[in-house]
């Protein structure tokens, strides 16, 4: 039993802990634009209704915030961690050849993680704000 | 470190931890009545007695610190789950959402209720937000800060009202309309032809931020009728600070209309900065900023409409 038991805690532990991180961009309602577009589209009137609903809207409101969690934030604040990029190492300013010859290679290694890190930031912790 | 100081660590660490709740009289029930009983008052037999009066006192403040608090605390712990978790509900607009938050909130109710009963255990946090609420009846009387402005002191009135305010923080900011019955007093003071407030810089204007949502229509009338007062005055103060008002209302674009027609120009170049700062993205807003960019009598004013249309961020750092 315990074969199976423990990556099981284990998967459901990293789940959870995944679930938390996305909740930081997700608890924001601009960063939930599948679940937002779900709230559009399905509104029932009736307590009955919504009683009856519920089971099914539990189900599909979790997978469809977790799509907007994994997929479709993730993908909605790349250009905006570009941005920051950019903004960051790229936006022209006045600087003398030599400054900016010396600095290109640097700010061309640094370019990378610094988009990683804050695509993830954005991704995870605060959303296209 | 071995198993039995190790045990002695945590327990004098979570004794001293206890001790943080335990400070304040109104949460050793146990040792106040171990006080008022079994304390003689006169001093022979208060010394004879101080040994056993002694140990009954530890084994009061154990019992405080560790069984009497903690359970008073319980009903405190399940009010702040509650309003954390379980209120603002919106099923008529929000319904899947909502749906897809119950799991959640469900596996939260008991992470959230323990952690916050052992605060409430181990801190001396006595402010629930019920309690809260329950510390102002809902019309206090304000009349004392109105009385000292009313007197020519409006300086000591204002910082009075500010006290007040500090004081009962989280009241205030669960009653709509006291806060605004609060603003009203300082846009009051702020009118008066005897006293001159100077421009809030930085971020000052979020001072006279009044939120109309929940307000008393009363309140909020006296509110309107004292902006426009100050829209009227002779003292580009008075009119920065009702237009800053009115940027944090739903007509801003109305407002800002109003503003550009001020005929300070420092009173413009700050109404440009407040719109740039949370409206910058608006269409209509952006539609009036490329006005004032062209045809604004002052040149100051229309470099910063075009600093804002244009996201540059030093205009926005001047602020900050």
């Amino acid at each position: 039993m315990k074969n199976w038991l423990f990556p099981c805690l284990k998967l459901a532990a990293l789940v959870f802990i995944a679930g938390q991180l996305c909740a930081c961009a997700l608890g924001e309602k601009e960063n939930r634009r599948l679940l937002n577009k779900l709230d559009e589209s399905f509104q029932p009137k009736s307590t009955a209704a919504r009683v009856s609903c519920a089971p099914l809207t539990v189900v599909g409101g979790n997978v469809a915030l977790a799509i907007d969690g994994v997929v479709i934030n993730p993908v909605a604040v790349v250009p905006k961690a570009w941005d920051d990029t950019y903004e960051l190492y790229w936006k022209p300013r006045e600087a003398d050849i030599l400054r900016k010859s010396l600095m290109f290679p640097i700010i061309t290694v640094l370019t990378p993680p610094t988009f990683v890190g804050d695509w993830a930031l954005r991704a995870v912790f605060i959303g296209n704000d | 470190m071995n198993r039995k100081t190790l045990s002695f660590a945590l327990i004098a660490s979570v004794m001293l931890l206890q001790g943080c709740a335990i400070l304040n009289r109104d949460n050793t029930i146990a040792l106040n009545w171990v006080e008022a009983n079994l304390v003689p008052d006169s001093q022979p037999a208060r010394g004879i007695a101080m040994p056993f009066v002694f140990t009954v006192g530890v084994a009061a403040v154990s019992a405080d610190a560790f069984i009497i608090h903690p359970a008073t605390v319980i009903d405190d712990a399940a009010e702040d789950t509650k309003d954390c978790l379980w209120e603002d509900f919106d099923w008529d607009k929000e319904y899947v959402t909502e749906c897809a938050s119950l799991p959640w909130r469900a596996a939260f109710t008991p992470i959230m209720f323990a952690g916050d009963w052992l605060g409430r255990s181990m801190f001396d946090i006595t402010e629930s937000a019920e309690k809260a609420r329950q510390q102002l009846p809902k019309d206090v009387d304000l009349s004392r800060f109105q009385a000292t402005i009313d007197e020519g002191r409006v300086e000591q009135g204002l910082k009075d009202l500010e006290k007040f305010e500090d004081e009962h923080r989280s009241a205030v900011n669960e009653d709509p309309t006291l806060r605004a019955r609060i603003s009203l007093i300082r846009l009051k003071a702020c009118a008066r032809d005897d006293y001159h407030p100077s421009i809030p810089t930085g971020f000052g204007f979020m001072a006279f931020h009044i939120n109309r949502e929940g307000v008393d229509p009363a309140v909020m009338a006296q509110i309107d009728q004292e902006l426009n007062r100050m829209e009227a005055s002779q003292d580009p103060a008075k009119r920065w600070i009702a237009y800053s008002v009115g940027f944090g209302g739903d007509a801003v674009l109305a407002t800002f209309q109003r503003a550009m027609k001020d005929p300070d120009p420092v009173v413009r170049y700050l109404a440009v900065q407040r719109v740039g700062l949370s409206h910058s993205k608006d269409e209509p807003i952006r539609n009036a900023l490329g006005a004032v960019a062209t045809s604004d009598a002052e040149p100051m004013v229309r470099e910063c409409a075009r600093g804002v249309l244009n996201d540059d961020d030093s205009f926005m750092r001047l602020l900050q």
